[in-house]
C-alpha cells in the first residue's frame, strides 16, 4: 500500500521533533451498501475511503495528524508539521530501525469480497425479510432493511521496525418492521453480522429474522406502559450483553483508567462483582464480527480475561496508554479509521456461561422485569452511571413470564450492578452493535447468557 | 479545490458511459485539535481531507459512487459502480438534479481571522482553561477533557446543468469537562464554547462554568415520583429537540414515520410556540447559502402561535407533493444520498429570564443533563423515557441538587404542554441533522420517577 523508504522516510521525518515513537496507519476501504424500504430498494453506495494517519508519542502524551495525499511529498510535510508539535528540548532522536515484517496466520477465512458480490442477490434476500416481516401481521406497516460491506486493507508501520498488514471484511445486515395503531408505532430490530464476506448472506434464514422483528414490533405495539421502580431484572442472553458492555466495559478500557477516570482504575485484583461473573473480551473469535487479526496499532489481538468469578483479572489496554499505567498492550487498540488516533476498545466481549438455568431464573423471581431484547445505550466513565432502552420487555408476576410492557430503560451505575448480579445461566450468545467512543464507531460483539440482577432501577412511564 | 482536469475526464466519462445527466459533490476540510492534561499536551490532532461523490441519472434511476483518491484511474470503477447501483434501484420516487437559483444568500460564514490564531495561541487557551478550572475550587479532581479546537470546510456542486457554486465556512471550539469530588461522591460538569469570533472566548469563564456546574451537583439524590412541572435549561432543550426534529421533515412524514404527517394547518403546540428554520440566520454556525442540492437556503416559520405551517423538504420530498424545495436536502456527509436536515431549527426566544421561568414553579424539577438520549427516546412516536439530573425547584427557586431520576412522557404532548419559554435562545453546534436552537423552557407536567 506504501513504499517502504517513504514510509521509513514519513516515520524519520515524524521523530525530527524529538518523539519517542511514531506510527503510520494507511488504509483503503472498499464499501458497498443497499437500503431497501418497504421492500423496494432505496439508495445503493459504493465507495473508496482511502487515507493515511500519523502518530507520534512525546512522553506521554500524542500528536496525530492524517490525510488523504499518501505521495511522498505530502507525507513528509504532514509529518514535518507534526514533528514540530512535539517541540521537544532534547531535539531530533537519534531512533534507526529496519522494518521487520510480521507474519501472522489469517484466522478469519473469507471467500468472496463483499463489493464483488452479486447485488440482485442483496436485494432479494432484503425482500424476502422485509416480505415475511409484512406476512407476519397486518400490524407492520413499514420495513426497512440495509446491507452493508466492507473490505478494509490496513497497512501499521511504526519506528520499533513493525510493519504488518491485514484485510478486516465485514458484512451486516438490518432489518426493522414498524407496527402501527392509530396513536403508536413500536419497532422491532435486528443486526446480524460477522468479520465475513458475502458469503454471510447464505447463512441467514432472513424468513425467521423478518418474523422476528415483526413479532418483536406487533407486541410491543399492543404493551401496556411499563411501571417504574427498583426490581429485579432478567436480562436475557445475547444483545443483552450490552449491559456489561455499557456498565462495566466502557469502564475497564485504558482510557479512562490511565487517568484514572474510571470506577475501577485501581481495582486490579479486587472484587468488583459477584462470584457467578466472568467476563471477558475476545478478538481471536474466528469470522466474528468484532474479531481482528491484529489490532490497530499491529498488535495480535487475544482473549482476554477480563473478570474471574468476581476478581478483576485485566484492563483492555493500548500501548499509549500502557505507557501511562507501567503495563504492556493487550491487543486492544481500536479505530474507525485513519481519521481517528486508536485507543483501546472492545472486540468481542461476554459474561461466560454459569451454572443457572433460564426456567429457574423465572420460576425463582416473584416479580420483576424480563429485558428479552435490549436497544442501545450510554455510560459516563467517570461515575460508570448508565442508561438504555429495552425493546422487548415482559413483567414477571408469581414466577411466570406474564405480559408484555413497553418504554421500559435500565439504569445504575455499573459498579452496583456487577455485585447485584445473582444468577447466570448457560445460554451464551453473541450480539453485534456499533460501539461509539474516542476513537470512533467499531464494529463490537456484546454478548451473555441470561442473567439476573437482583434489584435495578427501571425508568417506566407509569 | 479540484483538479479541473480530473472533473473534466469524470463529466466526459459519465457522457460516455450513457449517463443522462450527473453531477459532482467535492468537500475539502481542515481540522485542528489540541487537548492539553495536567499542564501538557495530551493529544493533537491535525488533518487536511477531501472527498468527492458523484451521482448520477441512468436509465431513469441516480447512481451513486464516492471516493477519498481523487485520480484518474478512480473514474472509471466509479462510475461503473454506479450504474450497478443505479440498476437496482426500485423505489419510483422521482429524484433530479437542480438547475440552480437565480440568486443565492450572501452569508459571513467565513472568517479569516481565525486561521491567523497560531498553534500556541489555541495551546494556550486550553492550558489557561485547564489551569482556572483548578484554581476554581480544590474539589476539582481531575480535568478530564480540555481541548481547543477549529475547522474549515469548502462545499462545491457542479452539474451537468451549469449549476456550479461553492462556499467556505470555519469555526472555532473550546469544551471542557471538570470531575469535582467530595466525600467519596464524584461529579462531572461539561462546557462547550463554539463561535467565529475568538475575542468572545473567555477560558476562565468557561471553566468556571463548568466546574461550578459539577460542584452544583454535590451531594445530589433522588426525588420522590410524581407528576410535576420540568424546566429544560437551553442545554437540554436543545439536546431533547434534536432527537425529534426528524418529525419535521417532508420525507420522514411521506415514509409514515412522523406523527406529523398531514397535521399542516393544525395546532399541533401551545400557542406561545413559533418554530422557524433559518438557513442563514447570523447568530448560528449552521447557516449556509444553499443545502447539498444546490438549492438555496432562507428562513421558514414552521410553527407559528403553535399551528404547524410546513414541514422541511427537499427536491424529492417536494415534487412528490408538487411543492417547492425549502432548501432542506443535504447529505449527512459527503459520501452519503441526500436526505433532509434542518439548517437552524429553533423556538422563537421570548422576553422572560431564565429565573422568572423558574418563579413560576412552586414545586419541580430543573433538569441540567439528560443521559440515554439514542436509546430511551422514540424519534417516530415521541415517547421518552431518560434519566435526568438537576435540581429540585421549591417557591420558584433552584433548591437541591436531583440525580438518578428518570423524565418521561411524551414530545408531541410535551408541545402542547409548553407554559413558558425563556429569553435565552442558544444555537448548538451543527450535526448531521443539523442545527437545533432553543430557549430553556417550561413544560406543564412531566412524569418524574425517583429511585
Amino acid at each position: 500500500m506504501l513504499n517502504k523508504n517513504i514510509a521509513h522516510n514519513a516515520l524519520e521525518t515524524a521523530l525530527s521533533g524529538g518523539g519517542d515513537f511514531a506510527e503510520l496507519f494507511v488504509e483503503n476501504k472498499e464499501e458497498t451498501s443497499v437500503s431497501m424500504l418497504n421492500g423496494l430498494v432505496e439508495n445503493a453506495l459504493w465507495g473508496v475511503s482511502y487515507g493515511c494517519g500519523i502518530r507520534i508519542f512525546n512522553g506521554l502524551g500524542a500528536v496525530y495528524a492524517y490525510t488523504n495525499d499518501t505521495s511522498e511529498k505530502n507525507l513528509i510535510r504532514v509529518a514535518k508539521e507534526a514533528a514540530a508539535a512535539v517541540k521537544n528540548v532534547r531535539g531530533g532522536n537519534e531512533i534507526t530501525f529496519d522494518f521487520d515484517k510480521l507474519i501472522y496466520r489469517n484466522i478469519h477465512p473469507i471467500k468472496i469480497l463483499p463489493g464483488n458480490g452479486n447485488k440482485r442477490l442483496i436485494t432479494e434476500k432484503l425482500r424476502q425479510g422485509s416480505d415475511s416481516a409484512f406476512d407476519y401481521s397486518q400490524k407492520i406497516t413499514q420495513t426497512s432493511c440495509g446491507f452493508s460491506g466492507y473490505s478494509q486493507d490496513v497497512l501499521i508501520a511504526n519506528s520499533d521496525g513493525l510493519w504488518v498488514e491485514d484485510r478486516r471484511v465485514r458484512t451486516r445486515v438490518s432489518i426493522s418492521a414498524v407496527a402501527s395503531s392509530m396513536n403508536e408505532k413500536q419497532t422491532g430490530f435486528a443486526g446480524p453480522g460477522a468479520h465475513m464476506g458475502f458469503e454471510f448472506l447464505d447463512t441467514l434464514d432472513m424468513n425467521a429474522i423478518g418474523v422476528d422483528c415483526a413479532r418483536i414490533a406487533a407486541t410491543m405495539l399492543k404493551a401496556e406502559l411499563c411501571p417504574g421502580g427498583k426490581m429485579p431484572v432478567i436480562i436475557d442472553n445475547a444483545f443483552g450483553g450490552v449491559i456489561f458492555h455499557e456498565a462495566c466495559g466502557h469502564s475497564l478500557e485504558a482510557a479512562s483508567v490511565a487517568i484514572k477516570s474510571s470506577v475501577f482504575s485501581d481495582c486490579l485484583g479486587e472484587k468488583i462483582a459477584s462470584d457467578k461473573v466472568t467476563a471477558i473480551d475476545d478478538g481471536t473469535v474466528p469470522n466474528a464480527w468484532g474479531s481482528l487479526n491484529i489490532d490497530d496499532e499491529g498488535a495480535k489481538t487475544r482473549k482476554n480475561i477480563l473478570i474471574e468469578n468476581g476478581v478483576l483479572k485485566s484492563f483492555l489496554i493500548d500501548r499509549l496508554n500502557g505507557l501511562k499505567m507501567g503495563m504492556e498492550s493487550t491487543g486492544s487498540s481500536r479505530r474507525e479509521s485513519y481519521k481517528y488516533a486508536p485507543t483501546s476498545r472492545m472486540t468481542n466481549t461476554y459474561i461466560a456461561n454459569g451454572a443457572d438455568k433460564l426456567d429457574d431464573i423465572i420460576s425463582d423471581t416473584e416479580y420483576g422485569l424480563y429485558a428479552k431484547k435490549m436497544g442501545g445505550g450510554s455510560v459516563q466513565p467517570a461515575t460508570g452511571e448508565f442508561n438504555f432502552a429495552v425493546t422487548e420487555a415482559y413483567l414477571i408476576r408469581e414466577g411466570k413470564i406474564a405480559e408484555p410492557v413497553r418504554g421500559a430503560t435500565l439504569i445504575g451505575k455499573g459498579s452496583e450492578v456487577l455485585m447485584n448480579i445473582d444468577r447466570v445461566s448457560d445460554n451464551l450468545a453473541h450480539g453485534q452493535g456499533i460501539c461509539g467512543a474516542l476513537s470512533g464507531s467499531i464494529p463490537t460483539n456484546v454478548g451473555q447468557p441470561t442473567i439476573r440482577v437482583k434489584e435495578l432501577t427501571v425508568g417506566g412511564r407509569k | 479545490m479540484i483538479d479541473a482536469n480530473f472533473k473534466t475526464k469524470l463529466f466526459l466519462a459519465a457522457a460516455r458511459l450513457g449517463f443522462q445527466n450527473w453531477e459532482l459533490y467535492y468537500m475539502q476540510a481542515k481540522n485542528f485539535s489540541v487537548k492539553v492534561l495536567n499542564g501538557e499536551i495530551n493529544e493533537y490532532k491535525n488533518s487536511d481531507t477531501l472527498g468527492l461523490c458523484f451521482r448520477g441519472m441512468y436509465r431513469g434511476r441516480m447512481g451513486y459512487a464516492f471516493t477519498e483518491r481523487p485520480d484518474e484511474n478512480m473514474i472509471e470503477p466509479m462510475l461503473t459502480q454506479a450504474i450497478k447501483n443505479a440498476k437496482i434501484i426500485e423505489s419510483e420516487d422521482i429524484v433530479n438534479l437542480y438547475k440552480g437559483d437565480s440568486i443565492y444568500p450572501k452569508i459571513h460564514s467565513y472568517n479569516p481571522a481565525i486561521n491567523e490564531i497560531s498553534v500556541s495561541e489555541k495551546i494556550q487557551l486550553a492550558l489557561d482553561m485547564e489551569r482556572a478550572a483548578y484554581e476554581t475550587d480544590s474539589r476539582v479532581k481531575l480535568v478530564n477533557y480540555c481541548a481547543v479546537s477549529n475547522g474549515e470546510s469548502e462545499i462545491y456542486i457542479t452539474n451537468s446543468f451549469r449549476l456550479d457554486q461553492q462556499y467556505k465556512s470555519n469555526h472555532i471550539l473550546a469544551y471542557l469537562q471538570a470531575i469535582v469530588e467530595e466525600n467519596e461522591i464524584t461529579k462531572t460538569g461539561f462546557k462547550e464554547w463554539h463561535g467565529r469570533d475568538i475575542s468572545d472566548f473567555s477560558p476562565q469563564s468557561l471553566a468556571r462554568e463548568a466546574v461550578n456546574e459539577a460542584l452544583a451537583m454535590l451531594p445530589a439524590k433522588s426525588l420522590d415520583s410524581g407528576n410535576l412541572p420540568v424546566v429544560f435549561d437551553k442545554y437540554m432543550a436543545c439536546d431533547l429537540f434534536s432527537v425529534f426534529a426528524r418529525a419535521f421533515f417532508a420525507e420522514t412524514a411521506q415514509k409514515g414515520f412522523s406523527l406529523l404527517r398531514n397535521k399542516t394547518g393544525q395546532q399541533i403546540a401551545a400557542d406561545i410556540v413559533t418554530i422557524h428554520d433559518d438557513g442563514i440566520h447570523p447568530d448560528s454556525l449552521g447557516s449556509v447559502p444553499f443545502d447539498s442540492e444546490g438549492v438555496s437556503c432562507r428562513n421558514k416559520v414552521v410553527v407559528e402561535n403553535g399551528v404547524l405551517k410546513t414541514l422541511l423538504y427537499n427536491l424529492k420530498s417536494a415534487e412528490k407533493e408538487n411543492k417547492h424545495s425549502t432548501g432542506n436536502g443535504f447529505k449527512s456527509s459527503f459520501r452519503s444520498p441526500v436526505d433532509t436536515a434542518c439548517t437552524n431549527f429553533y423556538v422563537l426566544p421570548s422576553d422572560i429570564s431564565f429565573d422568572s421561568l423558574l418563579s413560576k414553579v412552586d414545586q419541580g424539577l430543573l433538569v441540567t443533563d439528560l443521559a440515554g438520549l439514542h436509546s430511551g427516546a422514540n424519534p417516530i412516536t415521541g415517547d421518552f423515557s431518560l434519566s435526568a439530573s438537576g435540581f429540585e425547584i421549591k417557591n420558584g427557586k433552584k433548591l437541591r441538587p436531583v440525580e438518578q431520576v428518570t423524565v418521561s412522557g411524551n414530545f408531541f404532548e410535551l408541545l402542547k404542554n409548553i407554559a413558558a419559554i425563556g429569553d435565552d435562545l442558544r444555537f448548538d453546534l451543527p450535526s448531521s441533522t443539523g442545527t437545533i436552537g432553543m430557549p430553556s423552557i417550561l413544560v406543564r407536567d412531566l412524569s418524574v420517577a425517583g429511585g
